[in-house]
């Protein structure tokens, strides 16, 4: 039964990514709160991500554990809304990533190009040189996600994403 | 009829006297009180809830753990939900292990990371002794707290912490609750419980190695 639920996922996961709807690879909920792990050049960062449908469009907020908040973003149509952010994620280039990387993750899998699909992985890519972005979407036998990587292979940064139950 | 008003307009008058919140009327007691405390804490040991108020979020988000303190500048959260995280900081260094992995960073090579360990290391222990001028201290009292108000006056400290707000016990000059606002809108509280103190001796959980 687990075996044929899969198929019917990656079925409809190739019929939804070829009929234009947008898919986010999370959807924004009123309590979805995952687990982040950031990890760049050796440091490990952790914390909770949480992330709601707005008006304006998806708004996602991280925040460390011990509750002082990493950004706090809203994905408007057309641009990246900062409603606050710490210092060191102030740079033009580091919001411009994330911008893509939420978009991808929030609002449409199907921005980044499908590159590999199984019923354990989904492996999608967007753009490419310092830009590149690798999505790595791992699944539950039941069909549910499990894990989602977002990797930045050039500038050595991957972000870890997992539910907290 | 009129036993039953009488009774009520009792009831809430005395609700009211309870919840007022006013400056501390014995300044000097206080400070003494403060600093006799301060004096003789060498450890804590207590339970906490922390509770994140985000105003966009519909619900508030809840962790707890256990809290511990050793004099001097000994601070571990250690996190049980609702997620396994440890926090320990330990004199200027700090470290932090999520999902197995260690990270550790040297707090005074950053002059705003080593306020901020300062500020947060003293407001959980309550020394406000610490607190020096780069904070505006407000002083109030209701019938069982002192409500002690701290704003930083560094831009770049406010732009992590707006404000905090500290309530001490009056039986034990202990901290019951810490709020800290990152704006008008948003904070997060951390409420202290079944506390234990001087009776920690082992430092081994405040290892930074």
């Amino acid at each position: 039964m687990a075996r044929h639920s899969r198929y019917i996922i990656i079925g409809v996961v190739l019929l939804l990514a070829h009929s234009g709807w947008a898919q986010p690879i999370i959807t924004p909920g009123k309590t979805a709160r995952h687990n982040l792990q950031i990890d760049t050049r050796g440091n490990h960062l952790s914390g909770m991500m949480l992330a709601r449908p707005t008006a304006d469009g998806p708004r996602v907020l991280a925040s460390s554990y011990f509750g002082l908040t990493i950004f706090d973003f809203t994905l408007t149509a057309d641009s990246l809304k900062v409603n606050s952010c710490i210092e060191p994620m102030r740079r033009p280039k580091v919001q411009q990533l994330l911008e893509r990387d939420l978009s991808v993750l929030l609002i449409d899998r199907n921005l980044a190009k499908l590159k590999k699909l199984t019923a354990e992985t989904e492996c999608r890519k967007l753009g490419s040189g310092f830009g590149k972005s690798v999505f790595v979407i791992n699944y539950n036998a039941d069909g549910g996600i499990s894990q989602v990587l977002v990797k930045h292979p050039w500038v050595r940064l991957q972000m870890t994403i997992e539910e907290i139950k | 009829m009129r036993h039953l008003l009488t009774l009520l307009i009792f009831t809430m008058t005395a609700l009211a006297a309870a919840a007022q919140v006013s400056g501390i009327a014995d300044m000097q007691k206080f400070e003494s009180k403060l600093k006799e405390t301060s004096d003789k804490l060498t450890s804590i040991e207590s339970d906490f809830l922390q509770v994140k108020h985000l105003d966009m979020f519909d619900e508030d988000v809840t962790s707890k753990g256990k809290f511990y303190y050793l004099k001097d500048n000994k601070i571990s959260l250690d996190y049980s939900q609702p997620l396994s995280y440890l926090i320990v900081i330990n004199g200027s260094r700090l470290k932090i292990v999520a999902d197995g992995k260690k990270s550790v960073m040297q707090l005074n090579t950053n002059k705003m990371m080593n306020e901020m360990q300062d500020m947060i290391t003293a407001c959980m222990v309550g020394d406000l002794n610490r607190m020096n001028d780069s904070y505006n201290l407000k002083y109030q009292e209701d019938n069982n707290q002192y409500i002690i108000s701290i704003t930083p006056r560094s831009k770049q400290v406010k732009d992590y912490v707006s404000a905090i707000e500290i309530r001490l016990s009056k039986a034990d000059m202990s901290v019951d609750q810490l709020r800290m606002y990152e704006n008008e809108a948003d904070y997060t509280d951390y409420k202290f419980s079944n506390k234990r103190f001087n009776q920690l001796k082992d430092e081994s959980r405040f290892a930074i190695d």
